[in-house]
């Protein structure tokens, strides 16, 4: 038989562990997130330098009739933005302002199973703070977590734990949206709300973090079941797997 | 015993999990970890029990583990509970049941307690903090680990005990 010392000793660990716990969920403790990103990062460089020589031609072409295109609209795009600005002056409607701070690649996944986290090469040296959206071309696929000097870690859109306030462009109709695992859900959309599917839908600035206007998804199920809310659910615009860079806004609401 | 072998092992391995949970495998070769060394703490020889042995090493080397992996997390204390928990109750088992390994009793034991070392360890993270579940999804990855563990555990503990 196992020795009654030893028994006691392993509920001593336990019981030291949940007071542990429990301290440094009220913050009386911390203790510093040991990060092996720096570690895995020179071996993952060396893979990724190869590749990325194949891709690169192809995408500086891709880059350059982009860019040609892009100067094009520029001109006209200009002219409104000074027409909406004056006239958004003349109604004296406050807009807030959204800068991207970096570009950053996507070094790794997140190293927890539990959550959906992916980690970007640049951190608090290149101004990256906590709660900064990430965006890309597609829209927002989440907001940063934490932050160490060179890496970022990214909470994904898709994560049960993220949450962002939007609207529905067709109706302006509020929401708020939830990952699943997998997508996402938009919660607190009323039962007599006119909701369709193929609504596109982006973020509302009402939480905060986000500012107003971001893209973030589509709506492609809906079930009217008893209740005061419909459940909605919404593909992201931006499949989370099969992103390679990203943008981290600078955002001041 | 060399612990330094185990030491390096063990680093080696939770490096190598870190790295397949970033490529999106599920995986828990931590518990890989125990389980090899209470057999090989318990049993250094082939159907050899160490007799007298102490008990309380092992423990020591689950909470160490333990403490490791939480670094990894930020959070100190959630696999240092899973794996103290676990690992006692497999030195448990390898106290009662000597005469009856095999390697299906094997395959039980590695499944079983990698869904409870799993299973304590997201109890304890959802007990102390807000962090939502899909339980499905969470379902499914401790199967997957278990079942991934078990051919890697019969292979690092063949012949014994």
């Amino acid at each position: 038989m196992i020795k009654k010392s030893t028994i006691i000793l392993s509920c001593g660990i336990v019981l030291m562990s949940f007071i542990l716990i429990n301290c440094q969920m009220k913050n009386m403790i911390n203790f510093p997130k040991f990060n092996i990103l720096p570690l895995l990062y020179p071996i993952e460089s060396i893979k990724n330098f190869f590749s990325e020589i194949f891709i690169l031609k192809q995408e500086n072409h891709e880059l350059k009739k982009e860019l040609y295109q892009l100067k094009l609209q520029q001109k006209s795009l200009e002219n409104l933005i000074e027409e909406n600005t004056r006239l958004k002056a003349l109604l004296e409607l406050k807009e807030s302002k959204k800068e991207v701070l970096t570009v950053a690649k996507i070094v790794s996944k997140g190293f927890n199973s539990f959550s959906k986290t992916v980690w970007i090469d640049k951190g608090t040296a290149q101004g990256v703070k906590i709660n900064m959206p990430v965006i890309t071309f597609n829209g927002l696929i989440g907001k940063i977590i934490s932050t160490s000097k060179d890496f970022s870690e990214v909470l994904l859109i898709t994560d049960p734990n993220f949450s962002v306030s939007v609207k529905v462009e067709r109706t302006n109709v509020e929401g708020i949206l939830s990952g699943n695992g997998n997508s996402c859900v938009l919660k607190y959309i009323p039962i007599d709300e006119d909701i369709k599917v193929g609504d596109r839908l982006i973020t509302s600035g009402l939480d905060g973090i986000f500012p107003e206007g971001i893209k973030v998804g589509v709506v492609i199920n809906i079930e009217k079941r008893k209740g005061l809310f419909q459940n909605i659910d919404v593909a992201p615009l931006q499949s989370v797997s099969k992103i390679a860079e990203v943008a981290i806004v600078k955002t001041s609401i | 015993m060399s612990f330094i072998k185990y030491f390096i092992g063990g680093i080696i391995l939770l490096l190598i999990e870190k790295i397949l949970i970033s490529k999106g495998v599920s995986c828990n070769f931590s518990f890989l970890f125990i389980f090899v060394f209470t057999i090989n703490y318990f049993f250094p020889q082939k159907q050899h029990k160490r007799i007298n042995s102490s008990e309380i090493i092992p423990v020591g080397v689950f909470l160490f583990f333990g403490f490791i992996e939480d670094l990894f997390q930020g959070i100190i204390g959630p696999f240092i509970i899973s794996k103290t928990i676990t690992g006692t109750c497999l030195m448990i088992l390898v106290h009662q049941l000597f005469f009856n390994w095999n390697e299906f009793l094997k395959s039980l034991v590695i499944l079983s307690f990698t869904i409870l070392d799993n299973l304590i360890y997201t109890f304890v993270v959802s007990f102390f903090s807000n962090i939502n579940f899909n339980y499905i999804l969470t379902v499914k990855s401790f199967l997957a680990e278990a079942l991934l563990n078990i051919p890697i555990g019969l292979i690092l503990t063949k012949g014994k005990p």
